[in-house]
């Protein structure tokens, strides 16, 4: 009985304060407090055109206003030139996405589903505090992409077209490795202890230009291919895989030949000097080696595509992309 | 009305109140001022204080024209051919942060000519308040604290008067072209000097010629010196060295400094109007209602303002007065 007064009390003291907060009165508020103010403007050509071209059929939203929150900005950045967004982009698609639905390669539609969200566009570079240009943010997730220096892209001009390729090959590849779970162990433990972690050490190499993305001496000497690749696994990785795509089978073997001979001056005669310069290049030729066969492994095994067979058909892209222009070849200059 | 309602609606207000000046804006933006540095009179300035890596930074004067479409049209004072300087028209947006913001989301070639190391200018502003005159205030994210930066709005006025109608487009032009000629003539003065005084008293007169100026025109910068103490060696730095500096730009009633020419916290000179061949800022106490006490201003733009005979008078020594 007592627990039958004590409920019914409880039951009655709720509904009274359920009656106390409603009001017919309230009415939804007509503004979203998660989206307070949504930023509306109309869509320009551009962005038609990017829809049709980009958005629908490889579900990639393309962002060239400038969006400061979201977009990782080194030192002064400044937002990209429109003028410039339809020439690169459609670079892009002649030189990335076309390249992986080749019919040769994954045909129509491999790129469905194996595409980042966003993709975003900066008119400024990726310098780092050390002055050093980088080729994506360091802690990009593989959901998004970024193309930096959007306002100096010339399409005729060969160096810019191929310091492009590298930085979208680059953070490609680190999605491709996301999505088909690359093997980061047995990659990481070859050159485990020759990473840099920083990138101190490229500030001086940062003033040879474009040559700054190109495979390197003293990167293959060290048993990489390139400075980046230097910084840490991960973009060691990226780079083996972007510069297949961006050089050719001749420079690439010539790299690794190269870096298992020991780098001597001809004033060197101290014999232990010389044994630890040999051991150092066969252990850089081994690394870079093992790396390398690991990569081109995980590409045929789980990407499900021959990485030569991608550097063979991307190279004939980009050669292709320079004869339309040949008045504008910078290569030989 | 909750919090993110007020926030949607201040954001809404600024949008409008930028789109619906007819005429557009006149914006001067000093992305990196420094409010201590050159402006103790007291205080020497050494050879070496006076060297590139020492001295501040100027701004730049646009006029902006906004559409509710999103676009803004933007003219500059800072290009130094014609061609340069035509308007660029790029894309803006206005949203909620901590404040209501307005971003310039595509490049433009004049705002963003200031996105550099050097000036390190940015492309959101932060609206802060609107000020006595009815200008509007914005700062960006980078500094807390006031005076290292300025971002003043002010609506541009146009009298149509018996000229007919103008298009808003070559009012704008032209007052950027006149902000480029000031500009340009007082960096092409030969010996520009300052002398501060009221009444008859003279407070700070500077007497020193800067045989390369580039340097000072790279940063948009001034400093004006006056050797106190001169050095007995003949074409020697001298012993004592006082002198006052602020970065400048052009506008299209003469010179603006900011953070100023300050003498002391009451006698700070920012615009000054040319007159001829001279820049003239005199200095009146008007009212300002936001603030409910006197504050001083530039006469030529408050005209009925209470005299206080403070002047600040630019010239050019190195020519002989006409007058």
């Amino acid at each position: 009985m007592r627990y039958l007064c004590y409920s019914s009390v409880c039951l009655l003291y709720f509904f009274f304060v359920l009656s106390a907060c409603r009001d017919k009165d309230d009415k939804l508020a007509p503004v979203s407090v998660l989206d307070s103010s949504p930023i509306e403007y109309q869509p320009t050509a551009l962005d038609q055109w990017i829809k049709s071209h980009f958005t629908i059929p490889y579900g990639i939203e393309i962002v060239y206003r400038w969006d400061r929150s979201n977009i990782p900005v080194f030192g002064q950045g400044y937002p990209c030139d429109p003028n410039k967004v339809k020439s690169l982009l459609t670079t892009l698609n002649d030189l990335w996405l076309e390249l992986y639905e080749d019919d040769n390669l994954g045909g129509k539609g491999w790129l469905r589903g194996k595409m980042p969200i966003k993709l975003y566009l900066i008119g400024s570079k990726a310098l780092d505090r050390n002055g050093v240009t980088l080729l994506a943010p360091p802690d990009a997730i593989g959901d998004e992409m970024y193309i930096y220096d959007v306002n100096q892209f010339d399409p005729p001009d060969n160096e810019k077209v191929f310091t492009l390729m590298r930085s979208v090959h680059h953070q490609y590849a680190l999605k491709l490795a996301e999505i088909t779970q690359f093997d980061w162990d047995s990659f990481s433990a070859v050159s485990a202890l020759d990473y840099r972690s920083t990138t101190d050490f490229m500030s001086n190499f940062n003033k040879e230009g474009d040559n700054f993305f190109k495979i390197s001496p003293y990167a293959y000497r060290e048993g990489f291919y390139t400075y980046h690749a230097m910084i840490s696994f991960k973009e060691d990785f990226a780079e083996i895989v972007s510069c297949y795509l961006t050089h050719s089978p001749v420079d690439i073997n010539d790299a690794k030949k190269k870096s298992g001979i020991a780098f001597l001056d001809e004033e060197d005669d101290d014999e232990d000097y010389i044994k630890e310069q040999q051991e150092n290049a066969r252990k850089a030729f081994r690394n870079l080696d093992l790396k390398d066969k690991l990569v081109v492994e995980h590409f045929k095994k789980r990407v499900r595509l021959s990485l030569t067979s991608l550097q063979r058909i991307s190279l004939t892209k980009i050669n292709a992309l320079k004869k339309v222009d040949p008045k504008h070849d910078t290569t030989n200059e | 009305m909750s919090p993110s309602e007020k926030s949607a609606n201040a954001s809404k207000a600024l949008k409008e109140e930028l789109v619906m000046a007819p005429y557009g804006w006149k914006v001067t933006y000093f992305p990196r001022t420094d409010s201590l540095l050159f402006t103790n009179p007291k205080v020497h300035i050494s050879e070496y204080a006076a060297e590139e890596e020492h001295i501040g930074y100027g701004g730049v004067f646009f006029t902006m024209l906004f559409n509710s479409n999103g676009e803004v049209e933007i003219h500059s004072e800072a290009s130094q051919q014609a061609e340069e300087a035509k308007m660029q028209k790029s894309l803006y947006e206005i949203s909620n942060t901590s404040l209501p913001q307005l971003s310039f989301t595509t490049f433009n070639a004049h705002l963003h000519e200031l996105a550099n190391d050097q000036f390190q200018g940015k492309s959101d502003f932060l609206f802060l308040r609107r000020e006595w005159d009815g200008s509007l205030i914005f700062k960006t994210s980078r500094f807390m604290t006031p005076a290292l930066e300025y971002i003043i709005f002010e609506k541009i006025n146009y009298n149509q008067g018996d000229e007919g109608h103008e298009e808003p487009l070559s009012v704008a032009d032209s007052l950027s072209v006149v902000a480029r000629d000031n500009r340009q003539f007082f960096e092409n003065m030969k010996k520009p000097e300052i002398t501060i005084s009221q009444g008859d008293r003279i407070f700070f007169r500077s007497d020193y010629e800067i045989r390369d100026k580039s340097m000072f025109n790279r940063h948009k910068y001034w400093l004006f010196r006056f050797p106190e103490t001169p050095n007995s060696i003949p074409y020697e730095y001298p012993l004592h060295m006082i002198g006052l500096g602020s970065g400048y730009c052009g506008t299209d009633d003469g010179i603006a400094f900011y953070p100023g020419i300050r003498f002391n916290s009451e006698m700070i000179f920012n615009k000054f109007e040319r007159r001829d061949n001279r820049f003239v800022c005199e200095l009146v106490r008007v009212y300002a209602p936001l603030y409910r006490k006197y504050v001083l201003a530039p006469r030529h733009l408050y005209p009925n303002g209470e005299l206080t005979n403070m002047v600040a008078l630019i010239e050019d020594k190195a020519v002989s007065p006409t007058n």
